[in-house]
């Protein structure tokens, strides 16, 4: 078992977390393992385990957490929120969690990539001519990309840390 | 005759309390809506193995005896109160009784009336008795349906079935709400398949199993080779509204299992938990000495399927951090106690429920917020039979310090 560094736990962690909409119910975990046993991501990587997330969290394992790749894998089957006795609702709580990660900009270059891709054709891959011609062939309409919407949503803008929070994160 | 305290529920709380009052010189009237006195301690089981695991279900049967014995007791059974009104500082209750009953010296247990019953669960036999009961709750003269099948079916003439109400009015001083709890239902749990799923069973049937005999005689069929128990469903559980401990669980789980190890040697038993909480005086001693022969799992399953041979599949995260589906025989899901609705006839605006549901008491335990209305045992919160008895107890010495009080005209 890997040693935990104290010096690195950051004890704000777990109420950031509980402060972001739907992490609330993060501090009423008992650790009952329901969710583990739940979840469809846990028998493919090990890394991904409820149980020992929402611990560490508590734990204030905030680098841990936040700079790891494992919190994207969350399929949001709500397996683990479905049989959860304290209400947790771990889905949401690792949509938090993944929003905190975002602030101190820990995104998965993949994520930053679909971005870029969102705002550049308005979804998640490009359609070209040659899509369009075989919908004409088919008799489907043709696709038209409404980039200029996600434009909006999507402000040029590099994620930045946000400075507030972020003094513990890269001193260690 | 005027009696001093009506007592509603004639569990171990009203039964100990009216043994309690009539030994204070009170005279008091029970008032129990089932056929039989004793309510859900009377399918329990002895968990003694060797030697005594003080569950505390024979005081029933030691209280019984003494009620039955108790001069100023008054045993009502198959009876509700329908109205209460306040009359001064008295009471006035309006007791309906309804006996239909089947007469155990008539009926030879032919079977056939519980054939043609249209009501299942109408007509029943409790686990510490071979003879039939009928229920008053499920009749359907109950509802005003006039059903005399099973009267009319009856080659022994043994079925007395009763169609009007009798109605009875009293007045009391007081009033003490026995009411108890009723188990969490488990079908909530959609994943933990109950009833669905053949084999998952609660901690109420396997108590009544063992106290019937044994599992061959239990509509179960064969002995199990495996049983598996789960604790905490329905108790500790915000999502079912049930946001506190059941207090009791654990002690029954530890000691069914117990028992079961002490008859059959054979059987495997595990335990998925939580974690264990004790609230009895030395239980660190018991769980000590079970954790020898059952084998506990903290880990609570997501998910209980039926397998290919009809099995229960129990699905968990096992402690080498990889996903676990044990088969076992027979699995018991340890339900936790729930608030009963008291459905209490009458306004009494003092009256409160606490958080949980359960009826609200004062700082001593007992005072129910009403002059003269008094609560004990479950209905005011999870307790196990011998606190039940003790709470019964406190509220015995509190209603004779009011009766005192009041007859002084205070």
């Amino acid at each position: 078992m890997p040693k935990i560094n104290l010096n690195e736990l950051d004890p704000e962690f777990k109420h950031r977390v509980a402060e972001q909409p739907g992490g609330e119910g993060l501090k009423a975990c008992f650790g009952c393992k329901a969710c583990t046993a739940a979840c469809p991501i846990q028998p493919i990587d090990k890394r991904y385990d409820p149980r020992k997330i929402i611990r560490m969290a508590l734990l204030g394992m905030k680098k841990q957490v936040l700079e790891s790749d494992f919190i994207w894998l969350c399929s949001s089957c709500y397996g683990c929120q479905e049989v959860c006795p304290q209400n947790v609702r771990f889905t949401e709580v690792m949509y938090a969690i993944k929003n905190l990660a975002a602030q101190e900009a820990c995104i998965p270059p993949g994520l930053t990539a679909q971005r870029s891709l969102l705002k550049k054709h308005g979804r998640l891959y490009e359609v070209g001519e040659f899509e369009n011609e075989k919908r004409l062939k088919i008799g489907l309409p043709p696709i038209i990309e409404h980039a200029e919407d996600f434009d909006v949503l999507l402000p040029d803008q590099t994620v930045e840390k946000d400075p507030g929070h972020s003094s513990t994160f890269h001193n260690s | 005759m005027k009696k001093e305290t009506l007592i509603i529920g004639g569990g171990i709380t009203g039964l100990s309390l009216a043994w309690e009052l009539s030994c204070l010189g009170i005279s008091s009237t029970i008032v129990e809506k089932a056929p039989f006195m004793g309510g859900h301690v009377s399918n329990f089981a002895c968990k003694a193995t060797q030697t005594c695991q003080k569950c505390g279900a024979c005081q029933l049967e030691d209280y019984l005896s003494k009620v039955h014995k108790a001069e100023n007791v008054d045993l009502m059974v198959s009876s509700t109160v329908d109205s209460l009104t306040q009359n001064g500082r008295d009471f006035k209750a309006m007791i309906l009784q309804r006996k239909s009953m089947i007469v155990s010296d008539k009926c030879d247990d032919c079977g056939l009336c519980l054939k043609v019953c249209p009501v299942e669960g109408a007509l029943f036999y409790p686990a510490f008795d071979s003879r039939l009961y009928i229920s008053n709750e499920k009749c359907l003269n109950s509802i005003g349906v006039h059903c005399e099948i099973c009267a009319q079916i009856c080659p022994q003439g043994a079925v007395e079935l009763q169609e009007k109400s009798r109605e009875v009015e009293t007045e009391v001083a007081s009033i003490a709400i026995c009411t108890g709890f009723s188990p969490y239902d488990p079908t909530q749990k959609l994943k933990f398949g109950y009833p669905r799923v053949p084999g998952v069973i609660t901690s109420l049937e396997l108590d009544s199993i063992l106290r019937t005999g044994n599992f061959q005689s239990a509509a179960f069929g064969e002995t199990p080779k495996s049983i598996a128990f789960i604790q905490c469903v329905g108790s500790r559980d915000p999502r079912s509204g049930t946001n506190y401990c059941s207090q009791i669980c654990c002690g029954v789980s530890i000691r069914l299992a117990r028992l079961i190890k002490n008859r059959y040697p054979d059987i495997n038993l595990t335990i998925f938990y939580m974690d264990i909480q004790t609230f009895e005086r030395e239980f660190d001693r018991t769980l000590d000495r079970a954790q020898s022969d059952i084998n506990f799992i903290r880990a609570m399953p997501s998910e209980i399927h039926s397998d290919e041979d009809g099995f229960p599949r129990v699905v968990y995260h096992g402690g080498d951090e990889t996903r676990q589906m044990a088969l076992f025989d027979m699995v018991v899901l340890s339900v936790g106690i729930v608030p009963r609705d008291p459905d209490l006839p009458g306004s009494f605006p003092g009256l409160w429920k606490n958080r949980d549901g359960f009826i609200g008491s004062d700082d001593n335990g007992v005072d129910a917020g009403h002059p003269g209305i008094f609560v004990a045992g479950a209905a005011q919160g999870p307790k196990s039979i011998s606190a039940c008895v003790s709470h019964a107890i406190l509220a015995a010495s509190q209603i004779k310090r009011y009766l005192d009080r009041t007859m002084r005209g205070e």
